[in-house]
C-alpha cells in the first residue's frame, strides 16, 4: 500500500514538469463496423442497435480485462458467480449473448457462462456488441445480442510498444506488441502476461468460523498468458491470404474445506487455442469472397486433493470446435447490395461432467442470405434470414429484418425485428448423474429411457402401490414421446430506437426493447426414488419475456469536456410464474409468522439477477493543467433479486434482494515525449464498495483498488 | 372531510353489522402446537444406516396434544416424516393429503382427495418438494414449502385442517444449522361436529 501511494507521488511528480499534447475529443467519428452485417459498414448506417468502444476509451479506463470495459457501458452488464463474470444483455442470462474474437466464437462456455476474464483488453481494438437478435448472421446463443472483439491489426511501418500496469492486490499486467508491414506483408504479434493475488472477502463475514466454514479465497491467485498472431500476406492484388493464431493458458491454485470441513487443495488449468487461416477474394468494388476455417481447442482440467495427498476429485474437460465458412458480397450498386454465406460446423465434446470417457460430437450446417438497401444517411434496409441442419435439434430458421430512416435532418429512427435461437448443450442432452452425498440423479433428455431404466433395475424407482408401476411424472411421458429430442430456445426480439443530434454537440440514443423467449430448457422432474429424493430431466418449458429502454446522451461542453449519461430501464419475467399469479396458485410464507399467504402479481419481482435500474454517469476531461486527461466514471446498479429466500421458487420479498450500490472510478493520463510515453494512475471503487454476506456475495468487487500503469511506444 | 370521514365510519358500520347477522355456524378455532419435537432416527452419515431409531411422537387433533400410541392417534411425527393411522402405518381409520391453498381458503374437507398410507405412499408425502417441505442440500435447512394445507380425516371421523409453520425450535424467521430441528410449529382447526366444513 505505502509502495503503491509512493509510486502515485513520484509518477505525478514527473507528469506534470513535461509538457505533452493529449487527445481532445469528436462527437462525430464515424466509425467502421463489421457485426451488424458481417460486412463493413458505417456505424451511421446501421440499422440494428450497436455499442462501438473504441481503443481510446478502453486505454482511458484502468481495465485489465473484458469485464472492466464492458460494465461501464449502458446496457452491458456484468454478472459474477462461481462460473466466472458472464455478461447481461437485454435483460438476458449470460448464455444467451455470443461472444466472439474477429467474427469467429469463443468455446469453453461453463454452464453457459463463458468466463470474460479470459480475455486481456491489451490486444482490442474495439470492441462492437450488437444488442437484439443476431441468429440470422451467426446462428446459435446470438438471442440477446454478439459482442464482437475485433483484435489490433498492423499499421503502417514498424511499431512496438510495451505496456506495464499494477494494481491493487498484487495485480502485476505486462503485455507487448510489435508489428511489421511492407508492401506484400504485414504482421502483428500481441502478447499479455496477467498475475493477480486474488483476495478473500469471506473475512468480512459476521460470526462464522472463516478458517473453517469458509476457508479459502473468493478469487483465487491466478496467473495467465496470451499470444495472439496475425499475419496478412497481399497474394496479388485480388487475392489476399491470412492467417491468424492465439493461444491462452492460465493457471490457477486454490484451497477449500470439504463437507467434513478437510482443507482441499485445488490445480486447475485452463487453455484455449486457436488456428484460423483465411483466402480473400477482391473484385474491388463489385465483389469480395472470403474463405475461413477455424480449429478451436478449449481444454481445463482440475485435480483436487487432501493434505495426505488422497484425491478429493479431479475433472477435465475438453471442447473443440471446428469451422469453414464461405461468404460471398455482391455489390449490385450503390444502393443494393446481396451477401450469401454457407458454412460447416463441428463441435466435440469430453469432459468427466457428462462421461469419463465418451466424446459427444455433433456437426451443423447453414446458410444465410442478405439483401441491404442503402440510400446513405437518408434511409438503409437490411433483410436477412439463416438457416441451419443441426444433428442434435430441429433445424432452424432465423429471419431479421431491420432498418435505419431518417426522419427530420436530426433525428434518425431505427427499427428491427428478429429471431433468436440457441441450441440445447451437450449437458442437457447427454447428462447422467446421481449425487451420491444427498440422492436425486440428473439425467439428460436424450438419456432419460437408460437412466430411469438403470435406476429401476436397482429398485431406486419408488412404485405406486396400487398398480406396482414406477412413479413417474407427466414430464416423463412428454419427454420419452418427443424421443429425447429437445427443441432449441427461441425468442423474437425487437428494437425501436430514435437518434437524436442537436446543438452541434449533444446525441441523444434511446432504445426500446422487447424479448419474448419460449421453449427455454427447463430442469423438471421426471420420477421419484425410493430414497424420497427425484430424478430429473431437461424439457423445452419456461417462457419469459424481458422488455426495456436504453437512453444514452453525450454532451461535449467543448472540446476538452465530455459529459456522457446512461440509463437502462429492465424488467423481466417469468410468463408462466404470471399465470399461476393470475390463477392464485403462487403462496409465500410470512417469515416471521410462519403462516402462507396468496402472492398478488404486484409482488413478483420477476427473474433473478435482474436490476430494474442500471445507470452510468462520467466525466472525461482533456488538455487540463498542463495538458492532462482525467475522468470520473460513476457506475449505478440498482437493486437485485439474488435467491428464493420464503421458498416458493420466485422472487417476491425484500431478503430476496441485494441493494442497489454506486461505484466511482477515476484515472488521470499524461502523455509524454510526443506522445511516446503515457501515464496512468488513479483509483477504482473509491468508495471502496463491497457486498459479502455468507447468502451472497458480489466476487467481482474486491474494494478500492489503485492502479498505476505505463506504456511506451517506438514508431 | 371530517363529515365524508363520519359517512364513511357510519357505513361501515351499518356493512359490517349486516355480515355478522348473516353468519349461521361460527368457524372452529384455529390452535397452535409449538415445539413438538419429533426428532428423525440417526444415520450414519457415510453408510446411511440407522444407528439410533427414535420414536413416532403421536397427535390427536381432538385432544389437540400428543398422546401415547395405544390412544386413538391422528398422524404422528418423525423428523420431516408424517404418517397417518391408516394402511402400513396404523390399525386406525384415518386418512390425509396436501392442498396447494392458503390455510384460511380451505372451506371444506373432500373425502374423495384423501389417502391411507401404503407401503411405497404415504398419505402426507415425504421427500424434499414432494409434500410438505423442502430441503435446501446447500445450508441443509428444511422449510416448509408457502401454501401447503395438510387436511386429514381424524381416526373418529372428524375433519381437521393443519399448516405446518416451522421445523426448527421457537419457529425463528431465520433458523441457522446449529438450531435445533426436528421442532414442529402448526396451525390447526378440528372441526368436532362431524361436518367437514371448517
Amino acid at each position: 500500500m505505502i509502495r503503491l501511494i509512493l509510486l502515485f507521488f513520484f509518477t505525478m511528480a514527473c507528469t506534470f514538469r513535461i509538457f505533452a499534447q493529449a487527445d481532445t475529443m469528436k462527437l462525430n467519428i464515424d466509425e467502421i463496423i463489421v457485426t451488424a452485417t458481417k460486412t463493413q459498414r458505417q456505424l451511421s448506417s446501421v440499422t440494428v442497435p450497436v455499442t462501438l468502444i473504441p481503443k481510446r476509451e478502453i486505454n482511458q479506463i484502468n481495465a485489465h480485462r473484458l469485464q472492466d470495459v464492458l460494465g461501464e457501458y449502458t446496457g452491458l452488464n456484468t454478472t459474477s458467480s462461481a462460473l466466472g463474470t458472464g455478461i447481461q444483455l437485454q435483460g438476458l442470462d449470460p448464455e444467451y449473448t455470443l461472444i466472439m474474437v474477429d467474427g469467429l466464437p469463443l468455446i469453453g462456455r461453463l454452464n453457459g457462462v463463458l468466463d470474460l476474464s479470459r480475455l486481456s483488453v491489451s490486444n482490442i481494438a474495439k470492441i462492437e456488441v450488437v444488442k437484439g437478435p443476431s441468429s440470422a448472421l451467426f446462428g446459435s446463443n446470438a438471442l440477446a445480442g454478439v459482442v464482437n472483439i475485433i483484435t489490433e491489426k498492423p499499421k503502417q511501418g514498424k511499431q512496438f510498444s510495451v505496456t506495464g500496469k499494477y494494481s491493487s492486490f498484487q495485480t502485476y499486467d505486462f503485455s507487448a506488441q510489435a508489428n511489421i508491414t511492407t508492401k506484400a506483408y504485414k504482421g502483428q504479434v500481441s502478447t499479455n502476461y496477467y498475475k493477480t493475488g486474488g483476495y478473500d472477502l469471506a473475512s468480512n463475514y459476521q460470526g462464522f468460523n472463516i478458517s473453517t466454514d469458509y476457508y479459502g479465497k473468493t478469487v483465487s491467485p491466478h496467473q495467465n498468458y496470451a499470444i495472439n498472431l496475425h499475419n496478412d500476406f497481399k497474394l496479388s492484388s485480388k487475392f489476399n491470404f491470412i492467417l491468424d493464431g492465439r493461444i491462452f493458458k492460465e493457471t490457477e491454485t486454490y484451497q477449500f474445506a470439504d463437507a467434513n470441513k478437510n482443507i482441499v487443495n485445488g490445480d486447475g488449468f485452463i487453455k484455449d487455442y486457436a488456428l484460423t487461416p483465411m483466402l480473400i477474394y477482391r473484385l474491388a468494388p463489385k465483389f469480395k469472397s472470403t474463405l475461413k476455417h477455424t480449429e478451436n481447442r478449449y481444454k481445463t482440467e482440475t485435480k483436487e486433493l487432501f493434505a495426505t495427498d488422497e484425491v478429493y476429485s479431479s475433472s477435465l474437460y475438453h471442447e473443440q470446435y471446428s469451422l469453414t465458412e464461405l461468404q460471398n458480397e455482391f455489390k449490385l450498386s450503390p444502393h443494393h447490395e446481396i451477401d450469401l454465406g454457407v458454412g460447416y460446423e463441428q463441435e466435440a465434446l469430453l469432459t468427466t461432467r457428462l462421461s469419463a470417457n465418451k466424446t459427444f460430437s455433433a456437426d451443423n450446417k447453414y446458410v444465410y442470405a442478405q439483401y441491404i438497401y442503402n440510400r446513405g444517411k437518408k434511409a438503409n434496409f437490411v433483410l436477412g434470414a439463416r438457416y441451419e441442419n443441426h444433428k442434435n435439434y430441429l433445424p432452424q430458421f432465423n429471419p431479421r429484418a431491420s432498418l435505419r430512416y431518417q426522419l427530420f435532418p436530426k433525428i434518425t429512427i431505427r427499427a428491427s425485428v428478429g429471431r433468436g435461437f440457441k441450441k440445447p448443450t451437450f449437458k442437457q442432452l447427454f447428462f447422467n448423474y446421481t449425487n451420491s452425498a444427498i440422492g436425486y440423479s440428473v439425467f439428460g433428455a436424450k438419456f432419460i429411457e437408460q437412466g430411469i431404466e438403470g435406476l429401476s433395475q436397482k429398485n431406486e424407482i419408488a412404485k405406486d402401490p396400487d398398480t406396482g408401476e414406477p412413479i413417474v411424472y407427466a414430464d416423463f411421458e412428454t419427454i420419452m414421446n418427443n424421443h429425447g429430442l429437445l427443441n432449441a430456445e427461441s425468442s423474437l426480439g425487437t428494437n425501436l430506437g430514435f437518434q437524436i443530434q442537436s446543438f452541434k454537440n449533444t446525441r441523444i440514443d434511446i432504445n426500446l426493447f422487447r424479448n419474448d423467449l419460449q421453449n427455454l430448457i427447463d430442469i423438471v422432474p421426471v420420477a421419484l426414488k425410493t430414497n424420497g429424493w427425484r430424478a430429473y430431466s431437461y424439457l423445452n418449458k419456461k417462457r419469459v419475456f424481458t422488455q426495456g429502454a436504453e437512453i444514452d446522451i453525450k454532451y461535449f461542453i467543448n472540446k476538452n469536456i465530455k459529459i456522457s449519461g446512461g440509463y437502462q430501464y429492465l424488467v423481466a419475467k417469468d410468463k408462466d410464474v404470471l399465470d399461476e399469479l393470475d390463477e392464485g396458485k403462487v403462496f409465500a410464507k410470512d417469515l416471521a409468522s410462519g403462516v402462507s399467504y396468496k402472492l398478488k402479481k404486484n409482488q413478483y419481482g420477476g427473474l433473478l439477477n435482474r436490476s430494474n435500474h442500471t445507470a452510468n454517469l462520467k466525466v472525461f476531461v482533456s488538455n487540463f493543467w498542463d495538458k492532462t486527461a482525467a475522468n470520473v466514471r460513476i457506475l449505478y446498479k440498482g437493486r437485485f433479486g439474488f435467491n428464493d429466500y420464503n421458498n416458493n421458487q420466485i422472487l417476491d420479498i425484500d431478503k430476496e434482494y441485494i441493494p442497489g450500490y454506486f461505484i466511482v472510478n477515476t484515472g488521470i493520463q499524461k502523455q509524454l515525449l510526443d506522445k511516446k510515453i503515457t501515464v496512468q494512475l488513479g483509483v477504482n471503487n473509491v468508495l471502496d464498495f463491497t457486498y459479502a454476506t455468507p447468502e451472497y456475495t458480489i466476487s467481482s468487487l474486491p474494494g478500492r483498488i489503485f492502479f498505476t500503469s505505463f506504456t511506451f511506444k517506438f514508431n | 372531510m371530517k363529515h365524508t370521514f363520519l359517512l364513511l365510519v357510519a357505513f361501515t358500520m351499518f356493512f359490517a353489522s349486516c355480515k355478522k347477522d348473516e353468519v349461521i355456524t361460527a368457524h372452529p378455532e384455529t390452535q397452535k402446537i409449538t415445539n413438538l419435537h419429533a426428532p428423525a432416527d440417526v444415520r450414519d452419515q457415510q453408510t446411511g444406516e440407522i444407528i439410533q431409531e427414535n420414536p413416532y411422537i403421536y397427535f390427536s387433533f381432538a385432544k389437540a396434544d400428543t398422546v401415547p400410541q395405544t390412544e386413538s392417534w391422528d398422524i404422528a411425527f418423525k423428523g420431516t416424516k408424517i404418517i397417518t393411522n391408516s394402511g402400513v402405518s396404523g390399525s386406525g381409520n384415518a386418512k390425509a393429503t396436501i392442498i396447494a391453498s392458503t390455510f384460511d381458503d380451505v372451506l371444506e374437507a373432500n373425502d374423495a382427495d384423501l389417502a391411507i398410507d401404503t407401503d411405497t405412499q404415504l398419505a402426507i408425502p415425504y421427500g424434499s418438494d414432494n409434500g410438505w417441505y423442502h430441503y435446501n442440500p446447500t445450508n441443509h435447512l428444511i422449510t416448509p414449502i408457502a401454501g401447503r394445507v395438510i387436511v386429514v380425516k381424524t381416526n373418529d371421523g372428524k375433519y381437521a385442517k393443519m399448516e405446518i409453520l416451522s421445523y426448527y425450535k421457537d419457529a425463528p424467521a431465520d433458523p441457522t444449522p446449529t438450531t435445533q430441528d426436528a421442532t414442529l410449529t402448526f396451525n390447526f382447526v378440528y372441526q368436532g361436529d362431524g361436518t367437514n366444513k371448517f
